[in-house]
């Protein structure tokens, strides 16, 4: 099969740019900082642009009708423009933690938009492999109606196996146990950090049930279980994709606090350094 | 069709002139006219026929003229189709003005001046009809002529346009019919061979790398031994949209089986085949052919060498499938002495390890070979952020043209977006020819001016890629026929960002690369 072209060979070209020209910077601002000259009105500048130009990935998102080029090209930019903002904070502020509590505030912000950048990069490249592990596709806005079909078809199984049989045993085991699960999704960290939990309650509830069903209501309790491991799938997409998604907004309302607070301190240096 | 019409229809010439003792009892003549065919009735300026189109029927004059367009061919304008607009950067600006928040929204001003707001309205003619043709290179038919034939039969686009001059009476005939005419009707299938023969059959052979370099008059010798044959269900989407992919190997028609006498050269003239050889209990797939591949070669120069013409694999119809069949003895005698390296076999193929099978059986089983650029996604790389359908919607003024879900195999998912097939089912049936391949790339587009959502091509597409929607005006209103009162609907699919400079705008949204549009 084929996939789409690799952006790899403009990714690695631009982090040699990238480190480079932080290079270059940081000896200029050290020669300056070794002259007593103050390099940091440059420095911050330039931190600032590039913290700004980070923003333009998330317009090119929004403005996808034009032709501005393939979105994955813009997301290495990104990439690599985010490590470089990252040595222009260091080389702007001579470390990784300032001294003013405003400074501090804002470097907390930057740091954790940095981390959550990281974080999220390595994220997106984990998470689709998980995802596609679960051998199930569906779309993150029909998962509640998945589920109602998943529930709805478990509650049929159950009626069904206790009319079949006239034993109250699944129609206990759904309201007691299944119904809770199958309510909405379940397991959620579970999902995410793969530890297993859930299949581990799943196989439990039912091996314990089906020592008490008899044959008249064992293709029921089938029906229930497979609806359950249905809903296994289901929990895991909707998990994986919601954490996806939720680290994204994670990111943008990050870096709109640490833009807005950069800015105020940009006001404050210029107005204070006349 | 009433038994009054059957009985007038056999008054015709042509139609009296079929002998039908010919035909078994279970398909007797009476039954393929009475199921297969339809009387139209047409008035002068109607095109019967548009140019490029796919169709599956084939008409008999009964009464009244007809003019073939040859040459120049009629604008897009005049065949109701979409001009081609070239890609423009102020077009894509424009559409972030052009979005709507209530979905599927049209000016409909401009289907009054179509007329198209009405159901009843499906024929599309040609005002002026002979101010239009003036200057152009038409030929005359009349009754008792038969034409169509081969795009019906031959699963091919229509050659040229047909208008009717004056009023006329015609019979439309299925390709099911005509398959059957063709098959016990001496002189029919004579008149069909022939037309063939002379208008399609020595361009199709020239065009064949086997055949490229020999001259006239050896080529008409090849012309005149060939053979032609049709495999499989002319509507073979229908029967895959019900039964899908299960078991579909056991149910293609054979066209060559493995360890028979290999008599003739088989040249795909349209559809797509499937090249098997037994493996274990089992049929192992080992590539599938398409338009002008050819079959069987290797092992008639290895019994024209010395050795046994055995067929090697066996060959099946994924669907359907036109073939033409070149005798050995021609090939012996015309076209092996020339050859100077010997053909390689399809059964090089089998060296691959058995697991390598799996994606090509998959993209066969689910017969997405067809598809010319079909949207496929690498699920390990995509986060599932939907900014394709966010690109796509934004592109077509805040509606999406595909659905991010699909067949998936391993890693890989096509998702429900029109993959611009090989064959595309889609075109056949069309009563207005809205849905057509465009001039530039040959993508498969609906002219949204012309179509009446009449769900023909929703219906035929095997894959669901095309979906029906019910429109507003530009206040939001839901438009009506005028008529029926009922909701006007129109066809909609992907059409590659017609019009959009830089290709699909799902293909460059993707910040991952996850997503591509590729020839199955």
């Amino acid at each position: 099969m084929r996939a789409a072209k690799s952006t790899a060979p403009f990714g690695y070209a631009l982090l040699a740019l990238g480190a480079l020209a932080l290079a270059a910077i940081g000896y200029y601002a050290q020669t300056e900082r070794l002259g007593l000259r103050d390099a940091t009105f440059v420095t911050g500048w330039i931190l600032l642009g590039a913290m700004v130009s980070l923003g333009l990935f998330n317009i090119r998102k929004r403005l996808s009708a034009l032709p501005l080029g393939r979105a994955a090209y813009w997301l290495a930019l990104h990439v690599v423009v985010g490590f470089f903002a990252v040595g222009m904070f260091v080389v702007h502020t001579g470390g990784v933690w300032p001294t003013g509590g405003y400074e501090q505030v804002l470097a907390g912000l930057f740091w954790a938009t940095a981390l959550s950048g990281v974080f999220g990069w390595l994220y997106q490249r984990t998470m689709p492999k998980r995802l596609s592990r679960v051998g199930y596709e569906v779309i993150y806005e029909r998962i509640p109606a998945e589920i109602a079909d998943l529930r709805e078809a478990a509650e049929n199984a159950t009626l069904d196996g206790v009319s079949a049989s006239g034993q109250p045993t699944l129609g206990r085991f759904y309201s007691e146990t299944a119904e809770w699960f199958f309510q909405q999704p379940r397991f959620g960290w579970s999902h995410i950090l793969g530890t297993g939990a859930a299949e581990q309650w799943v196989d439990q509830r039912f091996k314990t049930v089906r020592r008490l069903v008899g044959s008249q209501e064992a293709p029921a309790l089938d029906a229930i279980e497979a609806a359950a491991r249905q809903k296994l799938c289901v929990d895991a997409h909707y998990a994986l994709q919601r954490s996806l998604k939720l680290w994204v907004a994670v990111h943008v309302v990050l870096t709109a606090a640490t833009l807005s607070l950069a800015v105020w301190h940009l006001i404050l240096v210029h107005v204070y350094a006349r | 069709m009433s038994q009054a019409v059957l009985e007038r229809l056999k008054q015709n010439s042509v139609i009296a002139a079929i002998d039908s003792s010919a035909f078994p009892k279970t398909i007797p003549l009476d039954g393929i006219l009475a199921n297969d065919t339809r009387v139209l009735r047409l008035k002068a300026g109607e095109i019967v026929v548009r140019e490029g189109d796919y169709g599956n029927s084939a008409f008999l004059i009964m009464s009244g003229k007809v003019q073939v367009v040859i040459n120049p061919p009629l604008t897009a304008q005049q065949l109701g189709r979409q001009s081609a607009r070239p890609a423009s950067f102020g077009r894509a600006i424009a559409q972030l003005w052009r979005r709507s928040t209530t979905p599927e929204t049209r000016d409909i001003s401009r289907y009054g001046a179509l007329g198209l707001t009405s159901s009843d309205k499906k024929a599309i003619f040609l005002q002026d009809f002979p101010a239009v043709l003036k200057g152009r290179t038409t030929a005359d038919i009349g009754a008792g002529s038969l034409f169509g034939e081969l795009a019906a039969l031959g699963r091919t686009p229509r050659a040229a346009t047909v208008i009717c001059s004056e009023d006329a009476e015609m019979l439309e005939i299925r390709w099911q019919g005509l398959r059957e005419l063709r098959r016990f009707d001496a002189g029919w299938k004579r008149q069909i061979d022939a037309n063939y023969r002379n208008n399609a059959l020595k361009a199709h052979l020239q065009d064949t790398p086997l055949f490229a370099g020999l001259d006239p008059a050896t080529l008409q010798k090849v012309a005149d031994a060939t053979l032609f044959e049709t495999y499989g269900s002319f509507d073979w989407s229908s029967s895959f949209q019900r039964s899908g992919a299960a078991d579909s190997l056991r149910q293609e028609p054979v066209i060559a089986r493995e360890g028979e006498y290999a008599d003739g050269l088989l040249l795909i003239r349209a559809g797509f085949a499937r090249v098997s050889v037994k493996q274990g209990a089992a049929e192992r797939t080992l590539t599938y052919l398409s338009a002008g591949d050819d079959f069987g070669l290797s092992e008639l120069y290895g019994g024209w060498k010395g050795g046994a013409p055995i067929t090697e694999t066996t060959l099946r119809a994924i669907g359907y499938v036109d073939a033409l069949r070149v005798p050995s003895r021609i090939l012996e005698e015309l076209v092996f002495p020339k050859l100077t390296a010997p053909p390689k076999s399809f059964l090089a193929f089998a060296a691959r390890p058995l697991a390598e099978d799996s994606m090509r059986e998959w993209e066969i089983e689910e017969r997405l070979v067809n598809g010319t650029m079909a949207m496929l996604i690498d699920l390990d790389r995509c986060v599932r952020c939907d900014d394709c359908v966010r690109a796509c919607a934004s592109t077509h003024g805040g509606n999406p043209r595909f659905v991010r879900h699909g067949k998936t195999h391993d890693n890989w998912m096509v998702a429900n977006a029109c993959m611009h097939c090989a064959d595309p089912v889609c075109m056949i049936g069309c009563p207005t020819g809205a849905i057509h391949r465009s001039e530039a790339g040959g993508t498969v587009v609906i002219n949204d001016d012309t179509c009446i959502g009449c769900g023909t091509c929703a219906n035929s597409c095997p894959y669901n890629n095309i979906r029906l929607v019910e429109i507003r005006d530009l206040d939001g209103r839901p438009v009506q026929d005028e008529i029926t009162g009922t909701p006007i609907r129109k066809a909609t699919k992907c059409d590659l960002c017609a019009g959009t400079p830089g290709g699909p705008a799902c293909v460059r949204a993707c910040p991952h690369g996850a997503l591509s549009r590729v020839d199955l």
